[in-house]
């Protein structure tokens, strides 16, 4: 193909549609029949990597081995009359089931550096790293949940759940929860990476998860909650969200109660914000939304935040509301957009502020008590729609890949810093900041003076 | 555009699928056969090598061979079975270092201020790219920014088939192509530097 032309949607189209007489060559489909009468099917079990016998014998005795030295070790410190504290965890999206952003801490202390950076199996998107007891759990689209070493990045474990994960992750007394693309809700051993139980939804899981005394909560596009046992994976109830339209992002769990968005993609699909018991799924009451998407409710200070809107640039208005979490009566005088309407994602809120991000490249931050603006940056590129929170210190992905720390006091950037691929939602632990990235990598960045208790192995 | 054949397989297609998931090669090749060209081409549009996309071509009925049995739901076998070739296009742009990305310094960046106020390859109105430029810049890409330009924009995949193909909200296939046009617009400016 030849001439000039803009970079306009034909021009790019011109350009990377193959000529249309590009044919699979002569021999592909006997190549493939060749490879294929070598290669046996897979009927059963978890789908992936695939130990034998003799092998899971060996890992079951390792870790009943890494069991019984951790019972000693148990034993030992209490025998030494030391208080046992127990590490910081990052056990789910954003840092709670409150959605907040709110991570443990400490950020990387000195100048942030890539501590270590391990390959997956992957892109990383939605499953972003939670990490609990030094090990880091992260679920890629290429369907594959992996274990990792917090202190140094080695992989554990990698296990393939047979189908993309776009959710993120929950880890609690010893099971890792994740959602895939075929609809089914897996519990696996953090140790070994065993599945435990699954349960078949009606749709994809998008949905982060979230366990509350022992009870995953779960959301589908079949636009169904779901609370299931976590030892047992049994069901407790599912409840139909409160429009017709899917929960593709994550739900909110607090004080009892779930939080969860629904809408669809167009603007004739309701968007809604529901809030459900989370004893029995009832609906306590909703509210209605922009059309189109919304994002994950954040709740913080008796209050539910969440945006909604069709999600292209410039399609509609992008709309930040405030709730009363008990009452779901609006608490702000008027919700809040940008000045382009573009799409605007809340991703912390901390000490009365929100901070979310929008497509039109700046960081907003908001007081949560009026919705009013405190104070804006620009950024070089969007940011993602999740961020950490630590002390005074927010920290947020973006598109460019890019890690950015911002001084809350201050309304300025720290620093930033470039990882390979465009990072997920942060786990901020142990003074290290664990993201996944978009070109299949888990990265810690880390500063040069170690934190405490980092760089140790649990 | 290329006419995709995506959505319920015919009935006849239904009977092979049922026989090549209980493990008929025959029948997975007369499913396949019909296809190839199909998933050829976008392996093309992703690799942009044909040698690669043979590769990946290969990898994906292969792998979809093995994985046959497992999927739950046989009408969504052509969605299915796109995915599958998309990542396996992902994965040997991965795997043979095509990635050309340059990556900017930090420092490079802040010090480039914000570039939203500066003009951008899109909004320069005597901005003008050829094929060949826009196809090297393409180069530049990541396989995952090429499999996604390569559905929207070649394959014409609906973003709702996208986003239940991908495994993602529509509303974050539509954050992600715009952010995939814009990093093929900023590799077509690393180009013409």
């Amino acid at each position: 193909m030849s001439g000039t032309m803009r970079l306009t949607d034909d021009a790019i189209r011109a350009a990377l549609t193959p000529a249309a007489d590009v044919r699979a060559p002569v021999g592909l489909a006997s190549a493939i029949r060749v490879a294929i009468d070598a290669t046996p099917q897979r009927r059963r079990g978890v789908i992936g990597w695939a130990p034998s016998r003799r092998t899971r014998l060996a890992l079951q005795l390792v870790a009943v081995g890494l069991l019984l030295l951790g019972l000693l070790a148990g034993v030992l410190l209490v025998g030494s009359h030391l208080t046992p504290t127990p590490p910081p965890s990052v056990t789910t999206y954003r840092g709670g089931p409150e959605r907040t952003g709110v991570m443990p801490g400490p950020g990387p202390i000195g100048t942030p550096r890539v501590e270590w950076s391990v390959g997956v199996k992957g892109p990383v998107g939605a499953g972003s790293p939670v990490v609990q007891d030094g090990v880091v759990y992260v679920g890629d689209e290429s369907g594959y949940v992996s274990a990792i070493e917090e202190a140094t990045g080695t992989i554990l474990w990698q296990l393939d759940v047979g189908a993309a994960i776009n959710s993120g992750l929950s880890v609690a007394d010893g099971l890792v929860i994740v959602g895939d693309d075929n609809g089914v809700i897996h519990a696996l051993t953090a140790v070994g990476g065993a599945e435990t139980w699954h349960h078949q939804t009606g749709g994809p899981v998008h949905s982060s998860s979230a366990v509350i005394d022992s009870v995953v909560y779960a959301a589908s596009l079949d636009g169904n909650l779901y609370a299931l046992d976590l030892a047992t994976g049994t069901l407790h109830w599912p409840a139909p969200v409160a429009t017709s339209g899917a929960v593709s992002r994550g739900i909110a769990v607090a004080n009892g109660v779930i939080y969860a968005g629904s809408g669809g993609a167009t603007a004739t699909d309701a968007g809604a914000l529901g809030a459900y018991d989370a004893a029995t799924g009832a609906r306590l009451w909703t509210a209605p939304l922009q059309p189109g998407n919304t994002s994950t409710p954040m709740v913080a200070d008796g209050k539910v935040f969440v945006s909604g809107g069709l999600d292209g640039p410039a399609e509609a208005t992008h709309l930040l509301y405030a709730f009363d979490a008990v009452t779901g009566q609006a608490v702000w005088p008027a919700s809040f957009s940008v000045p382009t309407g573009d799409m605007l994602l809340p991703g912390a809120v901390a000490d009365g502020q929100v901070f979310a991000e929008s497509i039109d490249g700046s960081l907003y931050v908001l007081d949560a008590a009026s919705g009013s603006k405190f104070w804006t940056a620009p950024m070089q590129a969007t940011l993602s729609p999740s961020g950490g929170v630590v002390g005074g210190v927010f920290y947020a992905t973006s598109d460019d890949r890019k890690i950015h720390a911002f001084d809350i006091a201050n309304h300025t950037e720290t620093w930033a810093i470039l990882v390979k691929g465009v990072p997920s939602a942060p786990a901020i632990v142990d003074g290290r900041i664990i993201v996944g990235t978009g070109l299949g990598q888990v990265v810690s960045v880390a500063g040069t003076n170690p934190a405490p208790g980092a760089g140790t192995t649990r | 555009m290329a006419q995709r054949a995506e959505g319920l397989v015919p009935a006849r297609d239904g009977a092979l699928l049922e026989r090549a998931a209980s493990g008929d090669r025959d029948a997975f090749d007369l499913l396949i056969r019909p296809r190839l060209d199909r998933l050829y081409r976008m392996a093309v549009s992703i690799t942009r090598s044909e040698t690669d996309a043979r590769d990946a071509t290969q990898d994906a009925c292969v792998l979809a061979w093995r994985e046959l049995p497992r999927l739950r739901d046989r009408d969504k076998f052509d969605a299915w079975l796109s995915q599958i070739l998309v990542n396996a296009a992902r994965g040997v742009v991965r795997k043979t270092g095509r990635v050309r990305v340059r990556e900017l310094s930090t420092e490079a960046d802040a010090d480039g201020g914000n570039p939203r106020a500066e003009p951008s390859v899109a909004a320069e109105t005597d901005s003008f790219a050829d094929s060949n430029a826009i196809q090297r810049a393409f180069g530049r890409l990541d396989g995952t920014t090429r499999a996604l330009l390569t559905l929207h924009y070649v394959e014409g995949t609906p973003l709702a088939e996208i986003a239940r193909a991908t495994g993602s909200p529509v509303g974050t296939v539509k954050w992600r192509l715009s952010n995939a046009r814009r990093a093929l617009e900023k590799a077509l400016e690393a180009e013409r530097r």
